[in-house]
């Protein structure tokens, strides 16, 4: 059987074929739900963030413009904003970076996520980055997508995202080779 | 190229993501610089760990949710075709051919029926009369029905599948355009709906053989997930070697052999 587009996948879900969606659902959901978790730390949130971008996509499956780019940019863009009111609802924002002990703490504690003390460490250094950072390192580097795909999700240049891009990994290797 | 530069393109570097040129000068830089080394190593370390992160499992749970909210959207996605179907027949906006047929029939029998009535004499019409009426409506409706349910626009042929819920005993041939609809429309949602329209005439054996037949026939889950559940709750012992033949094929999805794996248990 020949695999299927993403795209055209959509496209049959904005025609009415919502069971389609089914399909993307097995596709993305693992990805989602950890590029969740990467920006969370916080599994229970990461599932109900994951289910809120898919009813999003069948909410919003009319506006969805193949010419637009790729439905991943677009996904991701959806994603993006379910973070961004999710953080909005739990006033969270601020606060979870300025005591960045304590929310460590509270996080599900790294060991979990991995044995491994690399992961660790890589958590760790994650997060400490501030939250915009964090969601270019895990856009570019955790979900692989391209300066031009992350162009189309937060809407600035791809020359911005590069130079941007370029510095939170800066900031990253600083907090991942710095630690004590 | 000064330690600045270079630094800022070891990223793009160590992804060769780098135009031929830029990666030349690099390279070149990379020879004689120490510092820039270090630099590009701790980034293939940094970058590697992440590349080797194991993604974590959701729990089950999300599988199910999503499952039901698609239930739950399509379902509503349907309703709002029924009434949308309604609201354009009561604002007769867009008439099509068939309605006017239609209106002229029931408009000529109602002609009819006063005529007979004058002719009479009486002031109340006789109970014949009232059922004889009523009997050409039903077969107006049943015209209706066929007519619909071969028309190219789904939200018609479920408008169609609808009518059958306003029958109180559909014959044989509306039951077998019902099941002919479930095993053989394009659409999904046309199927669905005739499935439940079906489904208030389960205890007629012909339709209970039709569903645990059409059960070996469909393959979106949803519509094996509908049949599924409503056999099992029938007792429908029929049904049992249909769905383990759903729970041994390899096509069928997940959620799908759950279910089916959960419901012949009861079964």
């Amino acid at each position: 059987m020949e695999e299927l587009t993403d795209e055209s996948i959509m496209l049959s879900v904005k025609e009415g074929n919502l069971p389609s969606m089914t399909e993307l659902f097995e596709r993305y959901h693992v990805k989602l739900y950890n590029f969740f978790l990467k920006l969370t730390f916080d599994r229970i949130a990461s599932e109900d963030l994951t289910q809120n971008v898919f009813y999003r996509l069948i909410k919003y499956k009319h506006s969805y413009d193949i010419g637009e780019g790729s439905f991943k940019s677009w996904m991701y863009k959806i994603a993006r904003n379910v973070h961004f009111d999710f953080c909005k609802e739990q006033k969270k924002h601020a606060e979870q970076f300025k005591e960045l002990e304590e929310v460590h703490e509270n996080a599900e504690s790294p060991e979990h996520f991995s044995n491994e003390e690399d992961f660790e460490k890589l958590n760790l250094a994650l997060l400490q980055l501030q939250p915009d950072q964090r969601e270019l390192i895990v856009l570019s580097r955790f979900e692989g997508l391209k300066y031009g795909e992350i162009s189309r999700i937060n809407g600035k240049s791809v020359v911005a995202i590069k130079v941007q891009v370029h510095r939170a990994i800066k900031q990253l290797r600083n907090f991942y080779f710095n630690q004590h | 190229m000064n330690c600045e530069d270079v630094q800022t393109l070891l990223p793009d570097y160590y992804d060769d993501m780098l135009s031929p040129i830029s990666r030349y000068a690099v390279q070149n830089h990379l020879k004689t610089c120490e510092h820039c080394n270090k630099e590009l190593h701790e980034i293939s370390v940094l970058f590697d760990s992440i590349a080797g992160r194991d993604l974590e499992v959701p729990p089950a749970s999300l599988k199910e949710n999503f499952s039901r909210m698609l239930m739950g959207e399509m379902q509503q996605e349907e309703n709002k075709k029924r009434q949308k179907t309604g609201t354009t027949i009561i604002g007769m906006q867009s008439f099509s051919m068939l309605w006017k047929i239609a209106a002229a029939v029931v408009i000529f029998l109602g002609g009819t029926f006063l005529g007979t009535r004058l002719k009479t004499g009486s002031d109340t019409p006789s109970y014949s009369q009232i059922n004889e009426l009523k009997n050409e409506v039903k077969g107006v409706k049943e015209m209706m029905m066929f007519k619909l349910l071969q028309g190219e626009s789904a939200s018609d042929r479920i408008q169609a599948v609808d009518y059958v819920n306003e029958m109180p005993s559909p014959d044989r041939k509306v039951i077998a355009a019902l099941i002919n609809t479930l095993n053989h429309d394009k659409n999904v949602n046309v199927r669905l709906a005739s499935l439940y329209s079906l489904a208030k005439f389960s205890d007629n054996p012909m339709v209970s053989d039709s569903l645990v037949s059409s059960l070996s026939r469909q393959t979106e889950p949803v519509i094996q997930i509908v049949l599924i559940n409503m056999l099992a709750a029938k007792k429908e012992t029929k049904a049992i070697q249909p769905i383990r033949e759903i729970l041994l094929n390899d096509k069928t999805i997940k959620e799908v052999k759950d279910i089916a794996a959960q419901k012949l248990k009861t079964l």
